[in-house]
């Protein structure tokens, strides 16, 4: 057994935990982002060639994993204002979670479906 | 003859002999009252003049009964196996808080939880965030210090001579009965995330003691309070985890008094 040990929590702590890394994965997305579309301003080419790329089924599923990030850190973040200012969602933080977890695997699939629509369906795209 | 049989003769005669009739039974997770457990004790020691890091060390634990609780079973192996085993405990009744650590893997008073619900093999160590000074005695000063900085008194009106009765409505007394509560135990502190990280977070349990002054209707210093609590260190600091709420042996609703103290001083330094 080694020394250390994972505290256990429950939702909440697992929430803060998810919350922290889909932080970062949707910081260095922004970073990527920003280096990517001010490509245009260096060429237009450069700029069409390097958004091809995104067209490639690694970075459609990386995509795909950045939706669930952003929309998981995003509705849990109303969550955690909710906490914030009302006292019901204090009580009912636990409901909240589940909202938002069930909100975004429902619009994370279909949405993610649309991304991995053309390797799906066997026509590839760019 | 099993050392808890010397200190506890009823439990050591009658329940042993039952004990060597049948195997504690665990029937869907079933314990009978009347089961004999043998605990298989884990705890992470470290004595700060010997060890470099800390060590688990493990311990069977015989003769044990669902209602006792982790501490008896801590006791057994202090008073008859180790004495150097370092805890620390006072009341022994969930009311002092002396005994706040990680039982299997979360905040716990010692002396609360019962063996019939921890199970057979349970693992004990200290509380996170403030240093060990042996095994699972760890330094309280920081968490004293961040206590004393809300200034947990009651602060009254310079012009107030004090001679009579502070009286308050029922009503009143009501709005902060909740943060009466605390023990001072760490639970709080010691589970919370941000704290783990970063020290000078001024931690739950001091701002549950805030809360109890700043809702109370005879208090004046609200004021002080929020410069303290406004501050980086401060309320703002909270990631709503819940973890201190989880870990309150008391049961007292920790994160919303949080968030209550945040909505006061948002309304009052906006």
């Amino acid at each position: 057994m080694s020394s250390t040990t994972v505290y256990k929590g429950r939702s909440g702590q697992w929430a803060f935990v998810a919350h922290r890394i889909t932080g970062v994965l949707v910081f260095l997305f922004l970073l990527l982002h920003i280096v990517d579309v001010s490509l245009i301003n260096l060429s237009a080419e450069l700029y069409d060639e390097v958004h091809q790329l995104y067209g490639n089924v690694l970075l459609r599923l990386f995509e795909v994993g950045l939706l669930f990030a952003l929309l998981f850190h995003s509705l849990n973040g109303l969550r955690l204002v909710a906490v914030d200012f009302f006292p019901g969602a204090v009580r009912n933080e636990r409901r909240l979670l589940s909202a938002v977890v069930v909100l975004t695997v429902a619009v994370g699939v279909p949405c993610g479906y649309v991304i991995m629509k053309p390797f799906i369906d066997g026509t590839l795209l760019g | 003859m099993p050392p808890s049989a010397v200190l506890f003769p009823e439990r050591g005669g009658k329940l042993a002999a039952l004990g060597s009739l049948r195997a504690p039974s665990r029937h869907n997770g079933y314990v009978a009252p009347t089961d004999v457990l043998t605990v298989t004790l884990r705890v992470k020691r470290f004595n700060p003049e010997v060890d470099r890091k800390p060590h688990w060390q493990e311990f069977t634990v015989e003769d044990m009964t669902p209602g006792d609780r982790v501490l008896d079973a801590l006791h057994q192996v202090k008073w008859f196996e180790d004495g150097t085993l370092a805890f620390r405990r006072s009341c022994a009744h969930g009311v002092c808080g002396s005994d706040a650590m990680v039982v299997n893997g979360e905040n716990a008073l010692a002396c609360q939880v019962l063996l019939g619900d921890a199970g057979t093999d349970i693992t004990v160590e200290a509380i996170r965030g403030l240093p060990v000074v042996k095994d699972l005695v760890v330094d309280m000063a920081p968490f004293f210090a961040q206590y004393r900085s809300v200034l947990p008194w009651l602060l009254t009106p310079t012009d107030d001579p004090g001679y009579g009765e502070r009286r308050q409505s029922p009503e009143d007394r009501e709005r902060f009965d909740d943060t009466t509560k605390c023990i001072l135990c760490a639970a709080c502190t010691t589970s919370c995330p941000v704290f783990w990280t970063n020290g000078s977070y001024v931690g739950p349990a001091a701002i549950v003691q805030a809360h109890r002054f700043i809702f109370d209707s005879r208090d004046a210093g609200t004021s002080e309070r929020l410069d303290v609590l406004g501050d980086r260190t401060g309320v703002w600091r909270c990631r709503t985890a819940f973890n201190c709420t989880n870990a309150c042996p008391r049961g007292i609703k920790v994160t919303q008094a949080i968030q209550e103290v945040k909505r006061v001083i948002l309304a009052d330094r906006a």
